[in-house]
């Protein structure tokens, strides 16, 4: 298992060339990366040197991108010498598409962090890439023993976030400048923090880049210190995310000794880690177990035997219906009221048109008028047995 | 002459007969799982296939949403759910996540629509989902007309674009903050739209509590204000965009009808040669009759700049008229109508039939379900209107038309 990092500039190759298990560093040029801010130039020149100081630079592709701004992109990249990246990561399909033609034989990394989240989806990503795809880098939102599962069953190697920013949003759109000025170059970043009216001591970290604006969590993932069934099962990297820690200079602060650290110590790294930190899926995603509580228990169970629905009522005089189904009247025999509260229909309760006309049989879609029918509200089901 | 098709959203079995009545060619909806809306009143599989029944006897069209991005244990009964939507006549499903679109190909023949939860947004990855064997784009919000335009001439793969409705400030399918701030998967159903509430927005917060230094203002600074297409009718015509869809599962019929009601107008009025400004501007006037976060044209013809953010500090809006109900039968002496706010004596009302101008009338006389004499009904009551009190032309008025009320709304607040 390896650590690959950002970095942007030689004094982070220096740092990574120290640090132990650190082999792959991602380069991000403000061309193609969501956070990048070297230039195409720069970028080229910190890959060659990665490159002689034995590492393994990636090229960050990174953002999502309509026809018009892949196009742009496009004709841009054509100039640029490609060679010195040992592999290129993407996140939108047509940055893949894009390079299958103009640079097939540098490997693929696919981000799918967002989505993604079956192995059917993952092992529907190395069918179509084949062997132009070197690896898949998995959403935090799996926990710790479907990344393992995936890491044994996949026919690919696979990369987690280890430490780093929980990136929230990402929206093309300029969200910051309208209120702090607009960005001058391209490679500028506009910084800001965001805070919810009921949380307004949680600093959430907003970028707006040239390529749109981003949020972040207020908390940093970390794993560093649960790494050890994940590299029993096959994890083939690590992801330590440093950027926020340094600055344009300088993407992988201490790198070297957070290497050391996690193989050292990584309980005491978490500890003085320099922000909160959290893993909020790792042992289980719950983020679904709402959902039945948000449904009426109505919806779930009774739908289909449901005649008719209360659509009005006005207590002590009557009860509107308006029915789903034709039925007999002597089908009708219960009410399900809203509180999920079942009860039998009374005996004597006589339907009717709106016309006041006794019915016998119904029609789908009519209005049926009774006498009032005691709790009977607005939601309330007639259903059969 | 060819015409796009127009896609509306229904919620239940109400919106897609409303839907289909005041001109949708076509409905999309959500069964019991595997969507986004996990709070709605999604179809069960009874209301499915009497859905699917209606749409087809009105030649509708049904797609069912399986939009969610799904994690392994969500997969359990969707083969047999996809093989369901088949037998019942579903003419596609729209779905994000490969690995649905893998299940719903091995285990049924259902054609597959990319939903825009998927942000594909330029040739290259159309293409990679057309070898994937899906039969139409919707195409991320973030493309202008012109550019699906190119995608559909180059794939020759359907095309499909929102046209209609709010929008996500975020790349669909690209935003976690309900995930990680509330525990709910906005991408499994779950999303509580933190992209709508007011922040507190700094750049140096000197404090732990972050407040503006001027005042104690927040802003909406991620709320997107709605998107509207109706001056672009003739761009999706050349570019042949094949369906124009209104976003809203979870809105009103009111909603339904009146965005229903414009669209298949416009449409047809320019497959016709009839466009014109007058036309364009009561396009305009009807739309904003509802609740709606101040319209701009999305990225249809430029991308979305940093004034198309809806930042009034209220996450409600106002139309200018207010949806009083719906009409739920119609006999020989009555409009009977069901009410979704109270209705006095003395208002003036609008009903909307499904072709031609609405019928206007101040209501004189209120009687109860029972022909009770009233002076006000409250909402979520059922209300009788003496047809003999009506102007000649609400005789034709039937089930399903919308009620408005006639004179603009006060300054009041409209949940959307």
């Amino acid at each position: 298992m390896q650590f690959n990092t950002f970095v942007t500039s030689t004094d982070d190759l220096q740092r990574c060339i120290q640090a132990p298990n650190l082999t792959e560093v991602l380069i991000e040029p403000s061309l193609l990366a969501r956070e990048g801010h070297l230039s195409d130039e720069a970028a080229q020149i910190l890959a060659v040197q990665a490159q002689q100081q034995g590492l393994r630079p990636v090229l960050v592709w990174d953002i999502l991108m309509p026809e018009r701004v892949l196009q742009t992109i496009g004709d841009r990249l054509k100039t640029w010498d490609l060679q010195p990246f040992a592999a290129i990561r993407v996140c939108d399909l047509g940055a893949a598409g894009w390079l299958a033609l103009r640079a097939p034989e540098i490997p693929l990394q696919l981000i799918v962090e967002t989505g993604n989240h079956n192995l059917e989806a993952l092992q529907g990503w190395c069918a179509i890439f084949g062997s132009a795809l070197e690896r898949l880098i998995l959403s935090i939102e799996l926990p710790e023993d479907k990344l393992i599962e995936y890491c044994q069953v996949l026919p690919i190697a696979c990369e987690i976030l280890g430490v780093g920013p929980i990136l929230l949003f990402y929206s093309p759109r300029s969200l910051l400048s309208a209120h702090f000025g607009t960005a001058e170059e391209e490679t500028s970043v506009i910084k800001a923090f965001a805070a919810f009216e009921d949380a307004p001591n949680r600093h959430l970290r907003t970028l707006e880049t040239v390529h749109g604006t981003f949020l972040f969590l207020d908390k940093d993932q970390f794993i560093l210190d649960r790494l050890e069934a994940l590299k029993a099962a096959g994890l083939d990297t690590v992801r330590l995310d440093l950027r926020h820690l340094g600055d344009r200079h300088n993407a992988a602060p201490s790198v070297d000794q957070i290497c050391q650290q996690i193989l050292a110590n990584p309980v005491a790294l978490r500890q003085s880690w320099p922000h909160e930190t959290r893993a909020p899926f790792f042992k289980a995603n719950r983020t679904t177990s709402l959902f039945p509580r948000l449904k009426s228990k109505r919806f779930e169970t009774w739908r289909d035997q449901c005649l008719a629905e209360v659509i009005a009522s006005e207590k002590g005089k009557y009860v509107v219906f308006y029915t789903t189904q034709a039925f007999a009247i002597a089908t009708a025999k219960r009410l399900l009221l809203p509180t999920g509260e079942m009860m039998d229909l009374p005996a004597d309760v006589v339907f009717c048109s709106v016309a006041g006309e006794s019915l016998e049989t119904i029609e789908t879609e009519q209005l049926l008028v009774t006498d009032w029918v005691k709790k009977t509200v607005p939601g309330t089901l007639l259903l059969t047995d | 002459m060819w015409k796009p098709e127009l896609l509306a959203p229904a919620k239940n079995l109400e919106r897609l007969k409303v839907a289909i009545a005041y001109g949708a060619d076509a409905v999309y909806l959500g069964g019991q799982a595997y969507g986004l809306r996990a709070r709605a009143d999604n179809f069960t599989q009874t209301e499915l296939a009497q859905g699917v029944a209606f749409a087809h006897v009105h030649n509708a069209k049904v797609y069912v949403t399986l939009n969610a991005f799904l994690h392994d244990a969500d997969f359990a009964g969707l083969d047999e759910y996809c093989q369901f939507l088949e037998a019942i006549g579903v003419d596609a499903v729209i779905v994000s996540d490969l690995g649905v679109i893998r299940a719903v190909q091995r285990s049924s023949n259902l054609p597959v629509h990319l939903s825009t939860q998927a942000s594909c947004l330029n040739l290259y990855a159309a293409q990679i989902w057309q070898k994937v064997g899906i039969q139409r784009l919707i195409v991320g919000r973030e493309l202008g007309i012109a550019e699906a335009g190119q995608i559909q001439t180059q794939t020759q793969l359907e095309v499909e674009m929102f046209t209609h409705g709010a929008m996500c400030m975020s790349y669909s399918g690209h935003c976690t903050i309900s995930n990680y701030t509330a525990g709910r998967d906005s991408n499994r159903g779950g999303c509580i739209q933190s992209c709508r509430s007011p922040y507190y927005l700094t750049q140096q917060p000197s404090t732990d509590v972050i407040a503006p230094a001027a005042d104690d203002h927040q802003i909406a600074f991620m709320s997107s204000q709605d998107l509207w297409g109706i001056h672009q009718i003739p761009a999706f015509f050349q570019q042949h965009i094949c369906s124009l869809k209104v976003e809203g599962r979870m809105k009103s019929s009111f909603y339904v009808a009146i965005v229903c009601k414009v669209y298949r107008r416009l449409i047809d009025a320019y497959a016709a040669g009839k466009w014109c400004p007058e036309l364009l501007a009561w396009a305009a006037q009807e739309l904003q009759s509802m609740p709606h976060r101040d319209y701009f044209a999305g990225s249809l013809e430029t991308p979305a700049g940093s004034d198309s953010i809806y930042q009034k500090s209220e996450n409600v809006n106002v139309g200018t008229h207010q949806y009083v109900g719906i009409v739920v039968d119609s006999t020989a002496d009555d409009l009977v109508v069901r009410l979704a706010e109270p209705l006095e004596a003395g208002q003036e009302i609008e009903v909307i039939p499904f072709v031609g101008e609405p019928v206007r009338w101040q209501v004189t006389q209120l009687f109860s379900v029972l022909g009770e004499p009233r002076t006000m009904m409250r909402q979520d009551s059922v209300v009788r209107l003496s047809k003999a009190a009506m102007p000649l032309q609400a005789r034709s008025l039937a089930r399903l038309n919308i009620v408005r009320l006639a004179q603009p709304a006060p300054q009041m607040a409209h949940a959307i």
